[in-house]
């Protein structure tokens, strides 16, 4: 027994220190694993120190080496910490990257609602909101916190009409659907960016205004990849724009009226409403936004109060109601980017109204020296018929002369560069050349109408924000670079470098492509335009032939031409100005012209 | 006098603005050839000229006033200087209350007195150079009338370009009573001013009135003539006003 003992020793001894180095073993990993938790909790703790104590930038850096932490928990937090940093940095790009990343992995982390919220800010930071609104759409759940509850469904409501505009329209076809369908707007209720969009009125057309434009303008109307995979609230990935529509409408209804953007969102479901065929109830929620908003209030409820007279004229319009829409026209404000517009407009109501006065005194307004460099090719058209209408076909054919021989040579010189096969990137470089004439531009933009034309491109509300994007995210990087050298050459600042790269170069795609779309919408608005005022020459050539035969055979014409009464009285609270060829600027918008002869 | 006083003070106040003016004209002549120049368009009268006398398009611009009155009171204190008094100066306060019966017409109560006087240089001349004693002198002391104010005339200033500064001119005449140191006698008076509308409230005003009342002073009745020009800002109640008309 004493021998087996003896004889097994060994054996247990290798066996016991086999079993105590393996045990020992497991020791040094949990030591190792403890030391590791304890390093991984200092990098982050670190990383939230240096943030505290506002070292953004090596907070930054800290918190990227984070990124890498096998914690779930604690890799989540680096993110969240960096993006934080990042902001702190004023790189609100390179933030929201961060806080999307947190938003991707779900509701269940820690940092989701946080998240949410930092988004939201970054979104009152940047020109163009329509990143962060399509990161919070895409992965916002649907309890937002309290205190920014409105203005996510908001957010939310906004982001899925304009879903649904793109949906339904598609960049290549929206400008016509949109006039086929009566009204759309462009503008920016949320008061970032260009404001001012020239509008394109199409009386003719399904019998409505259609003005082309995005009212929010919150990006390229394109299909963007990233936003067919879809929406996370409730799979509306593969929603339908009606479908969209109806999401906007609920959301931008759960909006509390008396929040800030309780009239807003009346705004919003207005839009839908309108864009669902129920003018009525449109009408119903654009009165409501005027009620909900003073005269006095902040200038973005201001604003907002004027795009809704704006589009309650739109719509009385388009409903064959001119007397009310020119009272809500009359409501657009002297001083706003959109008066000149309203005036336009304005006209052609009256000319519906068979108030020709007016309708040519607006006219006079917009052609005046005030307004040099406005463009309202159309407003020549509009007066060639008034006259034409008056029986004044002379006037009418000088007209119409003028406005062939400004226009035709701008057609043709469109049809030159929309024909040439370009990139989008040439398009925005052409933009470029425009706003700096030092660079080489690649188009000869002879005719000033031209450049007027390309001018417009860049005041368009959709490009300019666009063009304001990518400037912000070039100006982010050129800050990586030299505000923050602490960060340069770091690996952080090569995937925030490369990001934001590819993020411009997006930017700048889309920018073009705006620019071509515009470009190609007003070769077909000009065309257009040539074709009718060739149509109406060929009626006002034959109306005066007509009036030329009847007088030799001495035949009343018939309208007969009478002698118009220039009625110089009004009422108590007007006064009337004789106009004799200075311009008072006060004045401007308030003329009539009286056709001193006329059939009508 | 007060017709070339008040064109001093017009041309004045025109002069300082060095500005162009504008008002509102009664009806004027149709001169057909210097009409509209903005209007005219190449070859409209190639039809007319065949068909009749050469008539123009005509352009007006039709604006809304941008201070309407009527139905609201204007307070206004005042502070008036004697102009045609050769002895002595005269600074004249006084409190007015008007009513806008319509936005040309308006009745008006005021009160005043004077609250300073001094003598002019000729007195003194007079004093140093004749030994002249100036016994009983006419001295103004108060008024009270009540007037009646019609306002045909409505007008702009462009200032510098940069602004518009809309007036309207006014006649008013109305009688009361005026003090002096002999007493308190009926006088009647008549003036011509202009407004000058700052905000939706406030006014400017600039007159001139001139008194008529006739003064027995030492066993002799006199007709005096005191004119006073006036400087006053006024406001308006209730401070906001809306169209009638849209």
């Amino acid at each position: 027994m004493k021998r087996a003992a003896l004889i097994f020793l060994p054996w247990w001894l290798s066996l016991w220190g086999a079993g105590s180095a393996e045990a020992q073993e497991g020791f040094d990993m949990q030591q190792l694993a403890e030391q590791q938790a304890r390093q991984d909790r200092n990098v982050l703790d670190d990383a939230k120190e240096l943030l505290a104590a506002d070292n953004h930038a090596e907070a930054a850096l800290a918190a990227h080496l984070g990124r890498d932490l096998k914690d779930i928990d604690q890799q989540e937090e680096s993110i969240y910490v960096l993006g934080k940093a990042l902001y702190r940095l004023e790189l609100y790009h390179s933030a929201l990257q961060q806080f999307a990343e947190i938003l991707e992995k779900g509701p269940d982390s820690r940092f989701f609602d946080a998240a949410l919220e930092w988004c939201l800010f970054i979104s009152r930071k940047l020109v163009d909101d329509a990143s962060v609104n399509e990161v919070i759409a895409k992965y916002g759940s649907r309890d937002f916190p309290e205190n920014y509850r409105d203005e996510f469904l908001f957010r939310l409501a906004r982001y899925h009409y304009l879903e649904a505009l793109r949906r339904d329209g598609g960049p290549a076809v929206a400008a016509g659907q949109r006039e086929e369908e009566g009204l759309s707007i462009e503008g920016n209720i949320f008061g970032t960016g260009g404001d001012r969009a020239p509008a394109k009125v199409e009386k003719k057309r399904g019998g409505g205004l259609s003005i082309g434009g995005d009212l929010f303008g919150t990006g390229s109307e394109e299909p963007e990849a990233e936003s067919e995979e879809g929406v996370s609230l409730g799979g509306e990935g593969a929603l339908s724009a009606s479908a969209h529509l109806v999401e906007a409408e609920k959301l931008s209804l759960r909006v509390s009226d008396g929040s800030r953007f309780g009239p807003r969102a009346r705004f919003l479901t207005a839009l839908v409403q309108f864009k669902n065929g129920r003018e009525n109830d449109a009408l119903g929620s654009f009165k409501e936004v005027v009620r909900t908003t003073g005269e006095r209030d902040d200038r973005g409820s201001r604003k907002l109060r004027e795009l809704a007279f704006f589009q309650l004229a739109r719509t009385h319009f388009g409903a064959q109601q001119p007397s009310f829409a020119t009272f809500y026209y009359d409501r657009i404000d002297r001083d706003s980017t959109e008066w000149l517009d309203a005036l336009f407009e304005d006209s052609w109501a009256h000319f519906r109204l068979g108030n020709y006065e007016k309708a040519l005194g607006n006219l006079l307004t917009l052609h005046s020296p005030f307004f040099e460099d406005a463009y309202f090719p159309e407003s020549l058209i509009l007066k060639a018929v008034i006259y034409y209408e008056n029986c004044r076909y002379a006037e009418a054919e000088k007209i119409l002369e003028d406005f062939l021989s400004r226009y035709e040579p701008v057609l043709e010189e469109l049809g030159r560069i929309t024909s040439q096969p370009r990139s989008a990137t040439e398009y925005f470089d052409l933009l470029e050349g425009i706003r700096n004439p030092d660079l080489a531009s690649p188009v000869q933009a002879e005719a000033a109408t031209l450049e007027k034309i390309l001018g417009l491109a860049m005041a368009d509300p959709q490009l300019a924000r666009l063009d304001a994007s990518q400037g912000e995210v070039k100006a982010e990087l050129t800050r990586l670079k030299e505000e923050h050298p602490l960060l340069a050459g770091t690996p952080l600042a090569d995937i925030l470098t490369r990001t934001l790269a590819r993020k411009r170069a997006d930017l700048v795609g889309k920018a073009g492509a705006a620019i071509e779309r515009r470009l190609v919408r007003e070769q077909e608005h000009i065309k257009e335009l040539v074709q009718q005022a060739v149509r109406i020459g060929i009626e006002t050539a034959r109306s005066e032939q007509e009036r030329i035969e009847s007088k030799l055979r001495r035949v009343q014409t018939q309208p007969k031409s009478i002698e118009k009464t220039f009625v110089r009285w009004t009422d108590d609270e007007k006064i009337v100005w004789p106009f004799e060829g200075e311009y008072w600027r006060d004045e401007l918008g308030t003329y009539e012209l009286t056709l001193a002869r006329s059939c009508r | 006098m007060v017709l070339r006083t008040w064109s001093a003070a017009f041309c004045l106040v025109v002069l300082t603005f060095g500005l162009p003016v504008r008002a509102q004209q009664p009806e004027q002549p149709v001169d057909e050839e210097t009409a509209a120049e903005g209007a005219r368009t190449a070859g409209e009268d190639s039809e007319e000229e065949a068909e009749g006398p050469r008539l123009r398009d005509r352009v007006k611009s039709v604006q809304r006033k941008v201070f309407i009155k009527r139905g609201r009171f204007e307070f206004y204190p005042q502070v008036a200087f004697s102009l045609n008094d050769a002895f002595f100066r005269n600074v004249m306060l006084s409190g007015s209350v008007g009513y806008h019966l319509s936005d040309s017409l308006s009745l008006e109560a005021s009160a005043g007195w004077v609250a300073a006087r001094t003598e002019s240089n000729v007195v003194q001349f007079l004093r140093r150079e004749t030994d002249s004693l100036l016994e009983d002198n006419p001295e103004l002391e108060y008024k009270a009338d009540l007037n009646f104010a019609w306002a045909p005339i409505y007008g702009k200033l462009s200032l510098f370009g940069e602004a518009i500064l809309h007036f309207d001119t006014y006649l008013t005449l109305g009688g009361g009573v005026f003090g002096t140191n002999v007493g308190t006698q009926p006088a009647g008076n008549v003036g011509i001013g202009q407004r000058y509308f700052i905000t939706d409230w406030l006014v400017v005003r600039l007159e001139f009135r001139n008194y008529f009342f006739v003064e027995e002073r030492a066993g002799e009745s006199d007709l005096q003539t005191p004119g006073f020009i006036g400087l006053s800002v006024a406001g308006f109640l209730p401070p906001k006003f809306e169209y009638r008309f849209q």
